[in-house]
């Protein structure tokens, strides 16, 4: 394969004590593109982004990183991605300017005033420069660690969780940032727990208990799930003893209507017409969604336990 | 609300497993009292021993050498070099290698059996006044008995001293008042600035990791010597203004002398918080925490203020406690610090503390930066 990747690694391996955080991962990421992470707590999402920047020595597998051994060349990866932590990491202590001109300077940037000025500018900070960093807002707080993490103009970028706390206006400018960032041909990692977020990515890694267990474009990854999904409305009451009813069904919750999915359509038409009675309830097949997908698999490998 | 022991028991358990669980806690609480008392019950003499002396012979005659074993089975005399002038026995002493000298005028032997009362010379190195005064009296016994049995019998037993047959004459070196403040002083400076050194820098790595910005740092092109240097910076300085503000304190309103060169002793003391502040790192970069970091740091802090001869006087200690002593930086830097101000030492008396200080920073620097997290892991 004559493309090449800006990030490449297979068989990827984490171990902490008995527990396998990551389990023999492979992946690779176009240059310009967006992947998310998908998974729940504790699904690897953060170690791997670890791996990959080498804040984590890989207990087996290997790979590059631009063209860096993700084992033994740590410090070149370190000058040329930009790593934004789950938790906010920043000097809450120091100036908001503070941070950046200490983080332009570590990585030993020619005109770092300059650059500094610019960041703060362009992110809308320039009127926070002589803020602490501790008493930001979360909203705030997340600019601050994208700025600190492009001051260096890195070819990648991790973000782990960068929207957590964060509220939906400030999410979205966030996505909007990001998708300019990739068409400038920055190559992003993102890990995060939103499926809405997920939507957003080029290319979606879904991770469960160490494993890839999906992975492709958010339309790719509902169609391989083979999922049917019923949007159910107008029934009458719902009780634990009508659920029940339903079976092994995955439902959920969306305001007064119920979204049900399995594979088998008529068996949900069936199970519809056991639980409400025939007739009693409006239904209406819908595309099925990311997290109709996700709670599919979540369930399909703790079933498999 | 009523007692309830069901809610008490609870609260107990919880805090028995949290104690259990963390490790460094228990080892303060069951080895440093171990050893504490091990250390006062076998190791510190507070009327130290096998003091070194240095003989100065201008006569050597057999009753000589009956004095000097004799000295010597009083066992608070150890006879460790043998000299041949002055300018040797200042060296000795003010580089603290000796206690005493012990100068044997000439014609000792005649003027004392012509009863002439000769006059016997010892320089007492006072700057420890507490350490030498078990062996100024057991010298003076030496004296009054001297020959007093054995030797003078028959015709000659009106040799028999009454008073003793020589004179002692005892030179009171580098604090004739024997004023204890002038040696603790320098003890205390250089036990502060331990305290601070290893405590602040232990704080320093910790703080880091459990606000989560050692993450980021991590993530930064950054090595752990950069990282270190730039850690130890502000510590250096804060110690050079306090070093100075000490000195200040101590010679002008303590009037503890300055015999010395003060840039020396500020040297020195540079030389010793980089000392303390490479434990203190290393310290930071094992704990996990930042409670731990100061477990840690009083660890080496007890050892250091018992070892040192700080509170106990070094030559009181067995060889495997002086051992332990001489790998601990407070140790030189009391040498140096003591030498500098009471003895006037220049840099040829305490050139050997320097380097060792020098070993001590650079060694300790070295493990610092191995333990130093380089990833997460």
């Amino acid at each position: 394969m004559a493309k090449k990747f800006a990030i490449d690694v297979c068989g990827l391996v984490k171990k902490f004590g008995n527990h396998v955080a990551v389990n023999g991962i492979d992946l690779r990421v176009e240059g310009g593109t967006i992947c998310g992470f998908l998974g729940p707590n504790g699904s690897g999402k953060t170690t791997t982004l670890r791996l990959i920047c080498g804040l984590l020595r890989a207990d087996g597998g290997g790979g590059t990183c631009l063209g860096y051994d993700i084992r033994c060349q740590s410090d070149e990866i370190h000058r040329s991605i930009g790593y934004m932590t789950q938790r906010f990491s920043f000097w809450e202590d120091l100036s908001v300017r503070e941070n950046l001109i200490f983080t332009a300077n570590v990585y030993a940037m020619d005109n770092a005033a300059d650059r500094v000025e610019s960041m703060l500018k362009s992110l809308g900070l320039n009127n926070r420069g002589r803020q602490l960093a501790g008493g930001l807002s979360g909203g705030w707080k997340q600019r601050l660690a994208l700025a600190a993490g492009l001051i260096h103009e890195p070819k990648i970028l991790l973000l782990d969780e960068p929207t957590a706390g964060v509220d939906p206006r400030a999410r979205r400018e966030f996505w909007e940032t990001i998708h300019s960032l990739a068409a400038e041909g920055i190559t992003i990692l993102v890990s995060t727990h939103y499926m809405d977020e997920a939507e957003r990515c080029h290319h979606i890694i879904f991770m469960h208990g160490g494993n890839v267990i999906a992975r492709g474009s958010a339309d790719e990854i509902c169609a391989a799930t083979g999922l049917k999904t019923i949007e159910v409305s107008k029934f009458g009451e719902l009780t634990d003893g009508v659920l029940a009813k339903l079976g092994g069904i995955s439902c959920a919750h969306f305001g007064n209507t119920l979204h049900i999915s399995a594979m088998d359509e008529i068996e949900m038409r069936m199970a519809l017409d056991r639980a409400f009675g025939r007739g009693n309830y409006a239904a209406r097949e819908i595309a099925t969604s990311l997290e109709d997908a996700f709670i599919h698999h979540t369930r399909g490998m703790e079933d498999g336990r | 609300m009523k007692f309830s022991m069901r809610r008490t028991i609870a609260m107990q358990r919880k805090e028995f497993r949290q104690f259990l669980a963390d490790g460094h806690t228990m080892a303060l609480m069951l080895v440093m009292p171990i050893f504490i008392l091990i250390l006062f019950a076998v190791a510190i003499d507070m009327r130290p021993k096998h003091n070194g002396t240095a003989l100065l012979l201008r006569d050597s005659s057999p009753t000589v050498r009956t004095l000097v074993s004799a000295m010597e089975n009083s066992t608070y005399f150890r006879f460790k070099a043998l000299i041949s002038n002055e300018e040797e026995g200042e060296r000795l002493i003010n580089s603290g290698k000796v206690h005493f000298i012990l100068t044997v005028p000439e014609n000792f032997t005649r003027d004392l059996v012509r009863r002439e009362r000769p006059i016997l010379l010892l320089d007492a190195d006072c700057s420890d006044p507490g350490a030498i005064g078990a062996a100024l009296e057991a010298l003076e016994a030496i004296r009054a008995n001297f020959l007093a049995g054995s030797d003078f019998d028959g015709p000659l037993a009106h040799l028999r001293p009454g008073l003793g047959p020589f004179e002692l004459r005892i030179h009171r070196r580098f604090n004739p008042e024997s004023i204890s403040r002038y040696n603790v002083i320098p003890g205390v400076i250089g036990m502060l600035l331990t305290m601070i050194g290893v405590m602040l820098m232990s704080l320093s790595v910790t703080r880091e990791m459990e606000r989560g910005t050692m993450e980021n740092i991590l993530a930064m092109p950054l090595m752990p010597l950069e990282i270190m240097i730039g850690k130890i910076s502000p510590p250096i300085v804060l110690g050079l203004v306090l070093s100075a503000a000490l000195l200040t304190l101590s010679t002008a309103v303590f009037s503890v002398p300055m015999l010395g060169s003060p840039l020396l002793l500020l040297f020195a003391m540079a030389l010793f918080m980089c000392c303390n502040l490479a434990i203190g790192f290393a310290i930071s970069s094992l704990a996990a925490n930042q409670t731990q970091a100061i477990q840690l740091s009083i660890m080496v802090l007890m050892p250091s203020f018992l070892l040192s001869g700080f509170i106990f006087p070094f030559d009181g200690m067995p060889p495997w406690a002086r051992a332990i002593g001489c790998c601990i930086p407070l140790t030189h830097f009391l040498r140096i610090a003591r030498g500098i101000m009471l003895k006037g030492c220049d840099m040829g008396d305490v050139y050997q503390n320097i380097l060792c200080l020098s070993a001590i920073a650079i060694v300790v620097a070295a493990i610092a930066s191995l333990l130093h997290r380089r990833t997460l892991d």
